[in-house]
């Protein structure tokens, strides 16, 4: 049970570390208004 | 001998029946916001049909079959047709305290949301007929025999010990490995690759998984089939298996394409409350979290193979629900302790190694049965009604050419 709740620790402050650390990389968003989104397939 | 009806469970199940019936329509947003929009309708169309469908074939022969008294373990017999003898008095059986026919309903509402899971696997280029007959006969020859194995007294995989508590094989891993199936018969979808396939609502598919989140405190915590101790626990540990899926889906997702994805925090969601699904009454709080981290690593880096495998399950039934029933089956062998639930067994990790193997027997099964049985029903339908549409037909969208709708004005 002990070994569950620390590895469930880990799990979550990686998590939150990740989050803290990893970039956003707003280039990959590619659609971004309604129109763009519902424009028909060129 | 039937028991006392118990007012408080009863109550209970009746509101998780309507919770869990709310998931079919929230599945329809969910998969709805995920296609192009000349397909909506249609897709919605595949859940809310599915609703009522399988509502009427459950109550005339689809409850027997799989809740009938037994037939050599492998199917219910026809004794409760048309629910005769399904009454209100409790069946000692299933659930002791509540009436039968309430047991009955509550499970109406599982054998109608797993067909519908399939329908992302053929979305935008199935036939309305054809997925009309597919549904019935998927139902009536996969789910029903499936569940009777599992939860049926007298069922094989529940005498073997199979542990399942809310339907991970049942419902999960049937549907994932039917809807692999569908997306390899029916073949990609025109222009897969070429053109813009994105999906046209992200705000209503997050509105549907929020509903699916919502329902399934009735899909899990209602399968205790009494308010009590065991139904509090299934409720925590669904709660917490999502949440920590749809945490570790974004940042995985975050880390491998550059940004935390709000589709990514729904399917992730989903995914938790999938993988939690065959474990909710059996394990603890702590098991759920890693129940969880499971389910966002493997579905995300699932999606990813099928993708590059060029596999057309359109909107990812197999990677969520097939990946995540599965993950969830085996999870369960291995974290299981009678502390929670003494009707269980032990898992791996409490002294028991067998349960792991028994949980792999029965993921092996159902997925070998349904996906053969899936196979034969589109090949039948295939050579009869016809599965695909037209192509011009799909060009111009299901909403128009299956239904003559248009689902938007704008």
């Amino acid at each position: 049970m002990m070994t569950l709740v620390l590895l469930d620790l880990c799990a979550f402050i990686a998590l939150v570390v990740a989050w803290v650390v990893l970039p956003v990389n707003s280039q990959k968003v590619e659609r971004t208004t309604v129109q763009e989104a519902f424009a028909p397939a060129s | 001998m039937a028991g006392e009806i118990n007012a408080g469970d009863t109550a209970w199940i009746l509101v998780s029946t309507a919770l869990v019936m709310l998931m079919t329509p929230a599945l329809g947003f969910f998969y709805g916001g995920l296609v192009r929009k000349k397909n909506v309708l249609a897709t919605i169309m595949h859940s809310f049909f599915i609703l009522a469908l399988i509502s009427v074939q459950w109550v005339l022969w689809g409850y027997s079959l799989a809740f009938g008294p037994d037939k050599g373990g492998l199917i219910g017999g026809l004794e409760w047709l048309g629910l005769r003898g399904v009454g209100t008095a409790p069946n000692p059986d299933y659930a002791p305290t509540i009436p039968h026919q309430a047991f009955m309903i509550y499970q109406a509402m599982f054998a109608v949301i797993t067909p519908a899971l399939i329908t992302g696997a053929f979305a935008e280029r199935k036939r309305f007929k054809a997925f009309v007959l597919f549904s019935l006969l998927w139902a009536t020859f996969v789910y029903d025999p499936i569940a009777h194995w599992v939860w049926g007294v007298g069922g094989w995989l529940r005498a073997l010990g199979a542990l399942d508590f809310a339907g991970g094989t049942v419902v999960h891993v049937s549907s994932g490995v039917s809807a692999a199936v569908a997306a390899l018969v029916l073949g990609r979808r025109l222009g897969l690759g070429q053109e813009p396939m994105d999906p046209h609502d992200v705000t209503m598919t997050v509105l549907g998984a929020g509903l699916l989140w919502f329902g399934w405190f009735g899909f899990n915590a209602g399968s205790a089939l009494a308010a009590g101790e065991l139904a509090v626990n299934a409720f925590v540990v669904t709660n917490t298996a999502a949440a920590m899926a749809a945490l570790t889906w974004m940042t995985v997702g975050w880390a491998h394409q550059g940004r935390p994805s709000v589709l990514g925090s729904a399917a992730g969601a989903v995914a938790g409350l999938v993988a939690i699904t065959p474990a909710a009454g059996f394990v603890n709080v702590p098991a759920a979290i890693l129940i969880g981290l499971g389910a966002g690593v493997f579905c995300y880096w699932g999606i990813h193979l099928k993708t590059r495998l060029r596999i057309d399950d359109a909107l990812d039934v197999w990677g969520v629900h097939g990946i995540g029933g599965i993950w969830g089956a085996l999870a369960t062998g291995l974290f299981a302790t009678t502390a929670v639930n003494v009707a269980g067994a032990d898992g791996l990790l409490y002294g028991n190694p067998r349960q792991l193997l028994v949980q792999l027997i029965a993921v092996a099964v159902v997925a070998s049965y349904a996906a053969a049985v899936t196979w034969v029903i589109l090949k039948v339908l295939a050579l009869t009604v016809g599965l695909r549409v037209q192509e011009h037909e799909e060009r111009i969208g299901l909403d128009a050419s299956q239904h003559g709708e248009v689902a938007y004005q704008i």
